[in-house]
């Protein structure tokens, strides 16, 4: 998620986690498996609306999704072409169509993504009034994962470096087993010391598990009543139509 | 003296860690005044960490067997929460990467107020203060990874004082950092104690800090060996044994002892403004003639995933037998360079020869017989069950003949055969490095980069790495040595390569090269000041040692100001 976040002014940067997090919750599977095909083109309407908004950059957003995307396309289509029971023209626009659905479901989660900086989950998490050692816990994990696969990189360039083959291949997979088990001895020493030394940080600082910290003051804007009101639209008209 | 005006005292003061036989700290009795920029030093392993984190009331959270009792102005601090400490005394850790725990610096820096539930605006006011005062408006937002060491140790420090604590403790504060980081934070050290703040450091690095400091105490295996002002500790005889004392006070000892200096000087600054030397005598040494090019980059550019340009443009001939030092500040391009060779790394323009074979394309594996790479920590080489089975591992992966009998001749080469059978995490720090710099030896490469070797050692044990490099040397092998100690490469490399921003600027003699001191400067390395020694004691030469640089310069002092 860290590799996704786009440093950006704008509204949707700034909308309040919660509401960032349960519209997307809200709006993936309305938009693929509920929405009448009238309302889908609302949400991919909107969905567009939503990414202009965001001032992220669409080539980098295509980036982002194209490996997903242009498989999905693809295949659906292939599938619908091949085993639907219509004419010809109704089954690509039948595989198009699903294959759309799924795209949607992808790009908001890799907008959601894009527009949440991951301190926002922890934050989140504090404001949601959920016991602080989870958000502390989630942000802990954040910070180690890049540590760790820096310091896991290290070792497997060192063994490397003294003439270790460690390309899988099955001809290589007997001498490989051994040299990855030998492997996890500097990494799980390397990962132990650090989550001692962040453990230490956090003592440090103060941390205490079981006492009371400040939580960050929640607050929601008119943009995100406006993303709620939205959302909640949404479901009113999905229950008309049944 | 009034119990307030002393920040910490420790009485008979010694701790066991859990499922430890061995105290690591003895009866240690020591006062701190307010105030004092105060030094800890000793060899490594000799408890300053342990007597830090002590301090700091980490007892209560590892556990182990605490006697004597620590006060912090006058109240034990066995009455107080390790939380509660947080108030009064703060810590900074060795390593900047793991004493931030948060992902954005303004964050980092509001967690201590937080944690002890002062109100927002509170939090963030104190961090905002504390930003503006020490870093700068950039750093709100920015991510811990984005940060140089430099940049992630103030923020650290940042961190410490939004909990407004009196007392400030360094662990090893400068380890990971370049020599204009350390100045920088040296800075904001002094700055805070004159605001009343009282430092105290643990280091092995005295050069560096004995300007700053007021007082030092010398630990060894747990027991503290002396105490005193900077002056009486730099030219105790204790810290000769234990530690060995830093150049500079060797020279003035040198100077006193031939009654060319008659006050005790504390470092190199306070010495260049008491002597004068003669120009252009004693016994120094030329240059190395170059032999034929070993290892050569041609043009060399290599640009990370991210869109981080690593190195660009690089042409670099190393000679056969020559020890090459890569200096530059953090992220320079150092180990980059160091990969490219080793073929981690694979250049997006250029081409990499060695003696006069292409080997741009060639694998990893197959380099590792010709190129040998001793990382910067040494537990991201160690594995094995043995010291034995660790060593004659590189010689098994390059199905080398007699594996076990090439390790043990490396061994006994490097003085740790004896230790053949024990596993390598029961060797000490410089017995981990020296069996680090076994595993690539015993490859016999032509080449062999050693990645920061002197880092975390104290000065006993790096003289002891010196002397096996040059021994190496000897013996006819390449050397390239990538480091932060600029002091050293003076007397060890034969050539100085300076990097900065991915490009090679220089690559010549240490002395021709430590001279221009608008070009270090320029780049944001020290300009060291004994080299003002160097350049008045020969034009273009180096000196061959320690003692040698020593003995010429004490024959050169004409003036005593």
């Amino acid at each position: 998620m860290k590799d996704f976040y786009i440093e950006k002014t704008s509204i949707i940067h700034n909308l309040n986690f919660w509401t960032k997090f349960i519209c997307l919750l809200l709006l993936m599977p309305i938009s693929t498996f509920l929405a009448p095909t009238k309302l889908f083109l609302v949400i991919v309407a909107f969905f567009i609306v939503l990414l202009l908004i965001s001032k992220i950059n669409l080539k980098k957003f295509w980036d982002a999704t194209k490996f997903y995307n242009v498989p999905i396309i693809i295949s659906i289509t292939l599938l619908a072409l091949l085993f639907s029971h219509n004419i010809l023209l109704n089954r690509l626009i039948e595989g198009l169509l699903l294959s759309t659905r799924f795209i949607i479901l992808i790009c908001f989660g890799v907008l959601f993504a894009m527009i949440t900086n991951p301190i926002e989950i922890p934050t989140g998490m504090l404001k949601a009034k959920i016991p602080h050692k989870y958000g502390i816990t989630v942000m802990i994990a954040f910070r180690m994962l890049p540590l760790i696969s820096q310091k896991i990189k290290n070792i497997i360039d060192a063994q490397r470096a003294r003439g270790a083959k460690l390309k899988l291949s099955i001809r290589t997979l007997p001498e490989l087993i051994p040299r990855f088990i030998s492997l996890m001895v500097p990494i799980l020493h390397s990962t132990l010391n650090i989550s001692v030394e962040i453990s230490d940080t956090l003592i440090s600082r103060g941390y205490n598990p079981d006492s009371r910290i400040t939580i960050p003051p929640n607050k929601f804007k008119t943009g995100d009543y406006a993303l709620f009101l939205f959302s909640g639209a949404l479901l009113v008209w999905i229950s008309i139509g049944f | 003296m009034p119990i307030m005006d002393i920040a910490l005292e420790l009485k008979e003061a010694s701790y066991r860690y859990p499922d430890n036989e061995k105290y690591v700290l003895k009866d240690i009795n020591l006062k701190i005044s307010r105030g004092l920029f105060y030094i800890l030093t000793g060899p490594t392993g000799s408890g300053k960490t342990t007597l830090l984190m002590l301090s700091r009331g980490f007892y209560k959270e590892y556990g182990g067997d605490f006697n004597g009792d620590i006060h912090i102005f006058g109240q034990s601090i066995k009455n107080f929460d390790i939380e509660e400490l947080g108030s009064k005394i703060g810590i900074i850790f060795q390593n900047p990467a793991t004493q931030l725990h948060q992902l954005r610096v303004i964050d980092e820096i509001m967690s201590s107020p937080i944690y002890q539930g002062f109100p927002w605006n509170e939090c963030k006011t104190r961090a905002e203060t504390i930003i503006n005062e020490l870093l700068d408006k950039n750093f709100y937002y920015r991510a811990p990874g984005e940060l140089s060491s430099g940049e992630q140790q103030k923020v650290a420090l940042a961190a410490c004082l939004a909990m407004e604590c009196e007392i400030l403790l360094l662990d090893e504060p400068f380890s990971f950092l370049d020599a204009k980081s350390t100045k920088e934070i040296l800075n904001i050290l002094l700055k805070l104690k004159k605001e009343g703040k009282t430092i105290i450091l643990s280091t092995h690095n005295l050069e560096e800090v004995s300007g700053y400091a007021d007082r030092i105490a010398l630990i060894n295996s747990g027991k503290l060996i002396s105490e005193g002002t900077t002056e009486e500790i730099l030219y105790s005889n204790e810290l000769k044994e234990i530690l060995t004392s830093p150049l500079s006070i060797k020279v003035a000892k040198a100077l006193i002892r031939k009654r060319k200096l008659e006050e005790k000087v504390v470092n190199w600054q306070n010495l260049l403004k008491k002597i004068k030397i003669k120009a252009k005598n004693g016994e120094m040494i030329e240059n190395n003639t170059k032999q034929g090019s070993i290892l050569k980059f041609d043009n060399i550019s290599y640009t990370y995933p991210d869109g981080t340009k690593g190195v660009e443009n690089i042409s670099l001939d190393i000679y056969k037998g020559e020890i090459l030092g890569i200096i530059g500040i953090n992220a320079s391009g150092k180990t980059t360079l160091a990969k490219l060779a080793l073929g981690l790394l694979k250049p997006n323009k250029g081409r990499i020869y060695l003696l006069d074979e292409d080997i741009t394309k060639l694998g990893v594996s197959e380099r590792a017989k010709k190129i040998g790479y001793v990382t910067q920590d040494p537990m991201e080489m160690l594995f094995g069950d043995t010291v034995l089975e660790e060593c004659a591992f590189g010689p098994k992966c390059l199905k080398l003949e007699n594996p076990e009998q090439l390790a043990k001749e490396t061994l006994n080469k490097l003085g740790l055969l004896r230790y053949e059978k024990g596993h390598p995490d029961s060797l000490s720090g410089g017995e981990k490095r020296l069996l680090t710099i076994a595993d690539i030896l015993v490859n016999n490469p032509h080449v062999l980069i050693l990645d920061e070797p002197e880092f975390g050692l104290d000065p006993k044990i790096w003289r002891l790495i010196v002397c096996i490099i040059k021994k190496l040397k000897k013996e006819g092998k390449t050397i390239i040595l990538i480091t932060h100690n600029l002091e050293s490469t003076i007397f060890l490399c034969d050539r100085i390569a300076v990097m900065n921003k991915g490009r090679i600027l220089s690559a010549k003699d240490p002395t021709r090269l430590y001279k221009d001191p608008r070009f270090l400067q320029k780049i944001n390395l020290p300009s060291l000041p004994f080299l003002k020694i160097l350049k008045a004691l020969g034009k273009n030469k180096k000196p061959l040692s320690e003692e040698k640089f020593i003995a010429s310069l004490t024959d050169s002092v004409e003036v005593i100001k």
